[in-house]
C-alpha cells in the first residue's frame, strides 16, 4: 500500500502521533543528531543522513536498570523495572539501522531466552525508515547486504520525492499509521520519481565489496601478523563498537550497598582491555591485536557462520568517527594482500 | 643520537615539511638507527590524516605533513618495548614526551625525535558545519584551507578554523628533538588561557550548568583516556571494582564522575595538546577542564608541564619546605 504526504502534512501527522505515541526521532543536542525522544515535529533535524549514534539505545539503552533490590525485616526484596506505558514511534531510521535493528533482534529474542527488558520495548515500537537520496562517501550498505531503500526491518518506509514522501506500509502497525487522514493517493508521478531517487541513490554506493571472499581470507589469518599492523595505531577506546548500530554486548554490575540499590545492565566492549579479563588475572585477549582482529572476525566471519549475516551494516559510523582513522573499509581492502 | 641540528627546507611550507621528514626517516631506516617511525599518512577521509608506523625504507612515501595531523602521536610510544623509535612530532607531542620521560614512562634514548615546528591544526568539525553538503575533498593552498563537495567550493583560512587548543597554542615548536625540521615558527597566540578566564568569569550556577549539560552527552567509550599520552595507568580508576570509584554507567554520577577524575588525574600534567577533545565522538567540551587545573597549577607553582625533562608535576612531589597554604 503506498501513499503520498506533503512536507508540510508531515509535521501536522508527527504532531498528532505525539498525542498518542513516545516518538524518537533524529535531533540535536549541542552539535550531535542522534535519536532522541521529541516533544514537537520542530525538533526533528531532517537532512541528517547517518545520526552521531544509532537508534539501538531506544531498545537496548546503554545503562538499564533491570531491578531494584532492597533488604528488609522480611528478607531481601525484589522491585522489578516496569514495563513500558506507551507505545513507541522510531521516525526516520535509515534502512542500515533498521537492518541492525533485526539483527539484534535475534541476539535479544532467541528459542531458548527472551529478554523481556529488550522486547517489550521492541514490541510496543512502530519503525518508520526513510530511504537514503544521498548516500554519504562512507556508507557502504551495499557492500554488506543493505540498500538505501531496503525496507526490511521497517513498519512504515518514506521516500523524500521533493515536496512530498512517497509512504508505503510493510505491516499491520504500519498500515495503522498510514490510515491517518494526512496521507493522499500516490500518484503514478509519485512512483516514478521515488525509483529515479533511489537509482541515483545507488550510483552513488561504491561497487559492493566481495563478502564471502573477506570471509575466506579471514578464516585463513587468525594468526595472521596483519593483526599486529592493524592494531598498531588502534587507541583502543570503546567508539567503533559503541556507536554501531550491530554491537550488542553488555556487562551487568550492582550499583548500591549490600543493603539496596539496583541491578544495572551497561553496555561494554570487546575493545576495551579488561572485556575479557577473568577474576584470575588471566586474559585471553590481552593486546590490542586480539582484540581488533576479534572485531573484524567477528562482524564479518563468526557473525556469517552463526547467524547468516554480516554483523556490519555500512553505516559507516565507525568509520567517520574513529580518532585515527583506522577505517574498516581499508583494512578490509587489504585483507587480500595481507594474508 | 642526541646531536640536535636543523634542516634545511625549501619550497612551500608543507610540502617541504612532507619531503624532510621523509628524507629523515629514509635515513634512520635505513641506517638501521630505529626500528620504526611514527608519523602521519594520508587518511581515507577529507580532513583527516592517520597515525602510521613505518618499518621499512621504501614505504617512507607515505609519510605526509598538513593540516590534519591531529593526532598526538606520544601515545604510542609507551608500549614499543625494546625497539628504537623514532617519532614526528610537533611543540605539544613533545611536551608530552618530555612529560613521559620525566615520569620515567619513556625512555629518551629509545626515541628519536623528529621535531616539526607546528602552525596550528584544523578542526574538521568546525569546518565541516561551515561546509554547505559533505566534505568530500580539502587541500591547504596558501594560508587557506580549500574544501569541496557536490556542488560547493570554499575557502577558509586556516587560521580561523584551527582547534581551540591550536588557537591558544603557546609551545607550537618542539621543545626537545634530535632534529628540527623547519625553522620555528613564531607563537600566534596571545593568553593560553583566554577560554579558561571565559570559564571562570561565569557564576558557579552557569559553570555547573554548563559542565552537566556537557558530561551528559559522555558515552563512557574513554577515548579520550586513550587519546591521552599522560593517561598510561595499568589500571585506571574507572576499571577498578574493588571498591568501584564512580557509578559504572551514563548517570549523571557516573558521568561526571569520570570526566572530574580525568580531569583531576592530569592536574599539572596535561600539555594542553587536545588529543581528548578531538577523540571524543560526542563533541564535549574537555579542554576547559584541564586548562583550569593547569592555570591553577601556572599560578601556584610557577609550573609547566613537559618544558624540561626531570621536572615533575607539583602534584607529584613532596618538597620538605612546602608550605601549608594548600590546605586552605
Amino acid at each position: 500500500m503506498k501513499k503520498r504526504i506533503t512536507k508540510e502534512d508531515v509535521n501536522k501527522f508527527i504532531a498528532w502521533l505525539l498525542k498518542e505515541y513516545t516518538v524518537y526521532a533524529p535531533a540535536g543536542v549541542a552539535n550531535c543528531v542522534s535519536f532522541r525522544e521529541i516533544t514537537s515535529p520542530v525538533e526533528i533535524v531532517w537532512d541528517c543522513l547517518v545520526t552521531r549514534q544509532p537508534p539501538k539505545d531506544v531498545f537496548f539503552p546503554q545503562t538499564e536498570v533491570l531491578f531494584n533490590y532492597e533488604k528488609t525485616a522480611d528478607g531481601l526484596e525484589l522491585h522489578p523495572t516496569e514495563a513500558v506505558e506507551r507505545e513507541r514511534i522510531l521516525w526516520g531510521v535509515r534502512p542500515c539501522d533498521a537492518r541492525a535493528v533485526l539483527i539484534q533482534d535475534a541476539v535479544f529474542d532467541t528459542p531458548d531466552a527472551r529478554d523481556v527488558y529488550y522486547l517489550d520495548k521492541r514490541e510496543k515500537t512502530t519503525l518508520v525508515g526513510i530511504g537514503c537520496n544521498k548516500p554519504l562517501s562512507t556508507c557502504f550498505c551495499t557492500s554488506v547486504g543493505g540498500g538505501p531503500f531496503k525496507k526490511e526491518g521497517l513498519d512504515l518506509f518514506l521516500t523524500d520525492i521533493g515536496e512530498a514522501y512517497l509512504v508505503e506500509a510493510l505491516t499491520d502497525k504500519g498500515k495503522r499509521l498510514l490510515s491517518a487522514e494526512y496521507f493522499e493517493k500516490a500518484a503514478k508521478a509519485d512512483l516514478k520519481a521515488a525509483r529515479a531517487v533511489e537509482k541515483a541513490a545507488l550510483a552513488r554506493l561504491p561497487e559492493p565489496m566481495n563478502i564471502e571472499t573477506i570471509k575466506q581470507h579471514l578464516d585463513e589469518m587468525i594468526d595472521s601478523p596483519f593483526w599486529d599492523e592493524v592494531q598498531a595505531t588502534c587507541l583502543g577506546c570503546g567508539i567503533c563498537t559503541f556507536l554501531c548500530p550491530v554491537c550488542h554486548c553488555f556487562d551487568i554490575v550492582d550499583e548500591g550497598t549490600t543493603t539496596c540499590g539496583q541491578r544495572v545492565r551497561n553496555w561494554d566492549t570487546c575493545q576495551f582491555c579488561i572485556y575479557t579479563l577473568e577474576a584470575s588475572g588471566h586474559n585471553p585477549r590481552p593486546t590490542g591485536r586480539e582484540r581488533v582482529r576479534q572485531r573484524l572476525m567477528d562482524k564479518f566471519d563468526y557473525y556469517v557462520v552463526n547467524q547468516g549475516v554480516v554483523g556490519c551494516v555500512g553505516c559507516g559510523r565507525c568509520v567517520q568517527l574513529c580518532p585515527v582513522n583506522l577505517d574498516i573499509r581499508r583494512i578490509l581492502a587489504e585483507l587480500e594482500t595481507a594474508k | 643520537m642526541h646531536s640536535s641540528h636543523i634542516v634545511e627546507t625549501k619550497g612551500p611550507r608543507m610540502q617541504a615539511r612532507a619531503d624532510a621528514i621523509r628524507q629523515e626517516a629514509r635515513r634512520l631506516l635505513e641506517s638501521g638507527e630505529v626500528d620504526v617511525v611514527i608519523g602521519f599518512t594520508q587518511g581515507t577521509l577529507p580532513l583527516r590524516a592517520a597515525p602510521i608506523f613505518v618499518r621499512q625504507a621504501e614505504d617512507v612515501e607515505r609519510l605526509i605533513w598538513g593540516p590534519f595531523c591531529e593526532n598526538n602521536l606520544a601515545c604510542y610510544l609507551r608500549e614499543l618495548g625494546d625497539k628504537k623509535v623514532a617519532v614526528v612530532a610537533k611543540g605539544c607531542d613533545t611536551r608530552s614526551i618530555v612529560a613521559l620521560i620525566s615520569e620515567h614512562q619513556v625512555d629518551r634514548d629509545s626515541v628519536y625525535i623528529i621535531g616539526v615546528p607546528c602552525q596550528g591544526m584544523v578542526d574538521r568539525r568546525i569546518v565541516t558545519r561551515q561546509a554547505p553538503g559533505e566534505v568530500l575533498a580539502a587541500r591547504q593552498e596558501g594560508e587557506d584551507i580549500v574544501v569541496e563537495g557536490d556542488g560547493f567550493c570554499i575557502r577558509l583560512p586556516r587560521s580561523e578554523v584551527l582547534y581551540r587548543s591550536c588557537a591558544a597554542c603557546i609551545h607550537p615548536n618542539p621543545v626537545l628533538y634530535d632534529v628540527l625540521l623547519a625553522e620555528p615558527v613564531a607563537v600566534w597566540a596571545k593568553d593560553a588561557y583566554a577560554y579558561v578566564r571565559q570559564m571562570e568569569e561565569k557564576s558557579p550556577q552557569e559553570r555547573a550548568a554548563y559542565f552537566t549539560s556537557e558530561a551528559q552527552r559522555c558515552i563512557r567509550c574513554y577515548a579520550c583516556r586513550q587519546a591521552c599520552p599522560m593517561c598510561y595507568c595499568e589500571e585506571c580508576f574507572v576499571d577498578h571494582t574493588t571498591p568501584r570509584w564512580i557509578e559504572s554507567g551514563i548517570t549523571p554520577a557516573g558521568q561526571q564522575g569520570w570526566q572530574i577524575g580525568r580531569a583531576y588525574h592530569l592536574t599539572g600534567r596535561c600539555v594542553d595538546c587536545g588529543a581528548c577533545e578531538r577523540a571524543c565522538p560526542m563533541e564535549i567540551d574537555l579542554v576547559y577542564l584541564n586548562g583550569k587545573l593547569n592555570k591553577d597549577v601556572l599560578e601556584l607553582y610557577g609550573f609547566e608541564t613537559g618544558l624540561t625533562v626531570g621536572e615533575l608535576p607539583p602534584l607529584a612531589v613532596f618538597q620538605p619546605d612546602d608550605g601549608p597554604d594548600f590546605i586552605t
